[in-house]
């Protein structure tokens, strides 16, 4: 059962072709690895995926539902919410008001309940909180609540970034390089995270990766980009093995 | 019809001092997206330089020349002081402040040359000359001439230079401009000063074709500078010219029609009507925020 | 590890007492004070915290630079002087009014600058500022151009009219608390989180579901609401208005005092009032140059402020290690 589909999505900026006729769809519960070199439209598709960019050409169906010109907050509203290569974090907040912010979808906004401070907005702004300490003590940063991001060290703030994303509380999770500069070790430890989320959450995952051994044992399917194109599809350890890939991707390091 | 046309003329003087301000503003907007307030307190100073130089009796081009190159110090040291070391912080900041070195700037105008409107003497003869029957002022046909050369030696400057190139390319990708060795810092300082030195040629312009020098005088061509350079496109050299005289004539058209009181309104409903309907300006491209 | 200044303070329920103290201690001043000079200077200061709380929403909040504020504080004041004097309005309702009309229009104006790029709303906001000033200039009919509107009546509803400097004191002191509990009801919810969001990262604040457009528009709608409402009270109290009083300059100085005090600090904004009219106005007669360098001096303190503490003296961020000292040897501990 196809939860999400993306067909024949084309961008380009300024002349350069970031992505070139790409077709993608997952299935529901499902996780997806997308490798590929660097400048190969990774982020560019989540950019698409996420709103954030509009596409040339193709559309995106989300259960059916055409959303390719929905904008960033209503896909977000629809359940995809999405980790960024660089970090995003809320610089002027604290970790724990950063994934409280993550539930903003959540909380009632009505402008005069917020004024009168209704029974039903305090027991939602109580209730948010606690979602939030939860998912932050679900990342390992309980005891980091009121740190500024600046006061935490790198592996942290993407820990952060993933507590909040969790906070959106996503049916679909779209994660950008989520153990980028980390060593084996580190990365281990993220993906067991993830792939603890994945679980308890009920998760459909999208998941950008350049470490392909760590991806291999942790994705149902991988796509491998390359140059703005769909490469290769198909079950990690077919496409580990692929002779495509390995000459444009894996070349002389891994495999 | 004949009047229309005398009219025209003073549209395109004014319209091509404009575009002079609105070159400082539009340069650094395009390498730093930055609006740098300061930049219309920087030429309401060199104004004031200028109108002091030639109280002391320095002869005149002598006189405008300095207070063009006080004018490009002045911004070198405003990137200095109050930019540069707030360059990488979150957007709004670098903007404040900008602005209160702008605030210290007139503040200091105010203490040196006081509140006072002052007149400014015409170095450019104003007299009737007719052409074709139509009688055009000498000053606007002059102030339209010295734009245009300094619009063109600048454009020559930035588009044909080693210069010009090494600012393209920190305006396309700072970080990687860095990388490969081009002198960021210098680059941006030049942009400043350069944008310094028009500004103020056109201040002294714009003090000469309205005979008036005062404090308000950088922060009222905030807003048209920037009429002007959204209008032709940011960053955009011609398109600032262009933008520039179309504002003038605009402006022009809404004295003869609604009345002079209305003059500044323009300005306002330019800015709006771009945003609304073709953000990127007349010839312009926008470049998107990277996510 | 909590907030700057802010930690210095003690635990939220001593907090919540210091505030309330300090509420009593300004709602008697007017029976300790020697006389009416003082007292229009507290008053002055506590209607000029209006205006900034108006102006820090939009920068400090939200995080857009809005340079236009006194024209929406005019706009407030008109529509409000006129509304009781021409047409006999009672003063809540054309306060109301003087809100709505200027939140409305700054909403308005703020939509095409919006969508685009929130930097624009400060040389929109400038412009409009000075064709404010040229229309309340010019339109005789309705604003009596520079002649300004005398014989403002006084505040006052249901018959009764806050005619002694204590009464307006008082009144104005009840609006004031009246705005500072919404307004932190407002910021301490998803709503002012949102806003933050924007200032701090508007791409991921739209990732996470924010409609960053419709947040935007949102708080330069409450922030120019604020600063109406804030002018009818202004008018009312100096009993006259002229366009005068609304000119871009005063804009300017509105922006510095949310800075200056502190971006999204409600302390802070009432710290910058205090610094930046409280203390020139007392000292008017004695030292008249420090109203005229005022703009300078702030000026130069904006600079070194985004240099040093970009948040403003008060505005939140980490604790620079100086106050973390401090802190740690004040008796109560400071916040946890
Ligand atoms: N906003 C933009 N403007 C101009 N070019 C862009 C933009 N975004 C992406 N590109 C270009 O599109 C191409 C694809 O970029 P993208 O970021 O999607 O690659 P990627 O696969 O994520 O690479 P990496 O592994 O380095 O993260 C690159 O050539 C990049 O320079
Ligand atoms: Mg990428």
């Amino acid at each position: 059962m196809t939860l999400l589909s993306c067909e024949g999505i084309s961008k380009s900026f300024l002349g350069v072709k970031a992505l070139v006729d790409v077709s993608i769809s997952v299935v529901e519960g499902e996780t997806l690895g997308i490798i590929g070199p660097n400048g190969s439209g990774k982020t560019t598709f989540f950019n698409i995926l996420s709103g954030l960019e509009r596409a040339d050409a193709g559309r995106i169906l989300l259960k059916g539902r055409d959303i390719t010109r929905t904008p960033p907050h209503r896909i977000s509203a629809q359940g995809i919410v999405r980790t960024f290569q660089n970090l995003r974090l809320f610089g002027g907040m604290t970790a724990l008001d950063n994934v409280i912010c993550g539930g903003h979808k959540e909380a009632p906004t009505g402008f005069l309940g917020q004024i009168a401070q209704t029974a039903r907005v305090r027991r939602a702004e109580a209730e948010g909180r606690e979602h939030a300490r939860a998912c932050l003590a679900d990342v390992g940063l309980g005891a980091y609540e009121n740190a500024f991001t600046t006061q935490l060290s790198y592996g942290q703030t993407k820990r952060l970034e993933l507590a909040r994303a969790l906070n959106g509380r996503p049916r679909i999770l779209l994660l950008d390089e989520p153990t980028a500069g980390m060593n084996d070790v580190q990365a281990g430890e993220i993906l067991e995270l993830v792939a603890a989320m994945r679980q308890r959450h009920a998760l459909t995952l999208i998941v950008i990766e350049h470490n392909v051994p760590v991806l291999a044992r942790f994705a149902d399917r991988i796509v491998v980009m390359d140059a703005g194109q769909k490469l290769v599809e198909g079950l990690p350890g077919d496409v580990v093995r692929d002779a495509r890939v390995i000459e444009a991707y894996l070349g002389t390091g891994a495999a | 019809m004949v009047y229309y046309l005398e009219q025209l003329s003073n549209g395109l003087a004014i319209g091509s001092i404009y575009a002079l301000i609105a070159l400082g503003y539009s340069l650094v907007y395009s390498i730093l997206n930055l609006i740098n307030f300061a930049h219309g307190y920087v030429i309401m100073v060199g104004a004031f330089v200028a109108l002091q130089l030639l109280a002391l009796g320095v002869h005149p081009a002598l006189a405008v020349l300095l207070a063009c190159c006080s004018g490009a110090l002045i911004a070198m040291l405003v990137e200095r002081i109050a930019y540069r070391p707030v360059r990488h912080a979150n957007r709004v900041i670098p903007m404040i402040s900008a602005l209160g070195a702008g605030l210290v700037l007139s503040a200091a105008a105010q203490l040196i040359w006081g509140p006072e409107v002052r007149s400014f003497p015409q170095l450019i003869p104003r007299f009737p000359v007719e052409i074709g029957g139509i009688n055009l002022s000498s000053q606007s046909l002059v102030i339209l001439a010295i734009s245009v050369v300094l619009v063109v030696a600048s454009s020559w400057f930035l588009h044909r230079t080693r210069f010009g190139l090494a600012a393209q390319c920190v305006r396309q990708d700072m970080v990687a401009a860095q990388l490969m060795g081009i002198p960021v810092n210098t680059v941006i300082v030049a942009i400043y000063a350069l944008g310094g030195f028009l500004g103020v040629a056109g201040s002294i312009l714009f003090a000469m074709y309205f005979n008036a020098v005062f404090i308000q005088m950088g922060l009222l061509a905030t807003t048209k500078a920037w009429a002007a350079a959204m209008l032709g496109g940011i960053g955009s050299f011609q398109g600032a010219f262009w933008g520039g005289i179309l504002l003038g004539l605009a402006e022009t058209l809404a004295v003869i029609t609604v009345g002079s009181a209305y003059r500044d309104g323009v300005s306002m409903a330019i800015i709006v009507g771009v945003l609304l309907l073709r953000p990127a300006g007349l010839f312009g491209t926008t470049i998107k925020e990277r996510s | 590890m909590t907030q700057t200044l802010a930690s210095l303070a003690p635990a939220p329920r001593l907090r919540g007492l210091a505030v309330l103290l300090f509420v009593l201690a300004l709602a008697v001043l007017p029976l300790v004070l020697p006389g009416r000079f003082w007292l229009h200077i507290v008053s002055l200061t506590m209607i000029y915290t209006i205006f900034v709380l108006g102006q820090n929403i939009v920068t400090g909040w939200a995080g857009m630079l809005t340079l236009g504020q006194a024209a929406f504080v005019g706009m407030g004041a008109y529509t409000s002087v006129i509304l009781t004097m021409q047409y006999g309005v009672p003063w809540p309702l054309a306060a109301l009014a003087a809100g709505a009309v200027a939140g409305i229009t700054g909403a308005l104006l703020s939509i095409p600058c919006l969508r685009v790029k929130a930097d624009f709303l400060s040389l929109v906001t400038i412009a409009f500022n000075q064709i404010f000033f040229v229309v309340a200039n010019n339109w005789m009919d309705l604003t009596r151009g520079p002649m300004g509107i005398p014989g403002v009546p006084a505040m006052g509803a249901f018959g009764w009219q806050a005619t002694t400097a204590t009464q307006q004191f008082w009144l104005i002191l009840a609006v004031v608390i009246l705005l500072f509990v919404i307004v932190g009801r407002l910021t301490r919810g998803p709503i002012g989180r949102a806003w933050k969001m924007i200032r701090d990262d508007e791409i991921a604040a739209g990732t996470i579901g924010v409609n960053v457009t419709g947040y935007k528009v949102l708080a330069f709608g409450v922030g120019c609401f604020l600063c109406g409402l804030g002018g009818s009270i202004y008018g009312h109290y100096m009993r006259f208005i002229s366009p005068d009083m609304f000119k871009l300059e005063e804009s300017l100085l509105l922006m510095q005092m949310a800075i200056l005090g502190g971006l999204a600090s409600m302390p802070g904004t009432a710290l910058g009032v205090f610094l930046m009219i409280a203390i020139p106005e007392a000292l008017r007669s004695q030292e008249p140059w420090l109203i005229t360098a005022r703009p300078g001096i702030a000026g130069a303190m904006l600079v070194l402020l985004m240099i040093f503490r970009p948040n403003g003296l008060l505005g939140l961020g980490e604790t620079p290690p100086v106050l973390r000292k401090l802190r740690a040897a004040l008796p109560w501990g400071g916040a946890k």
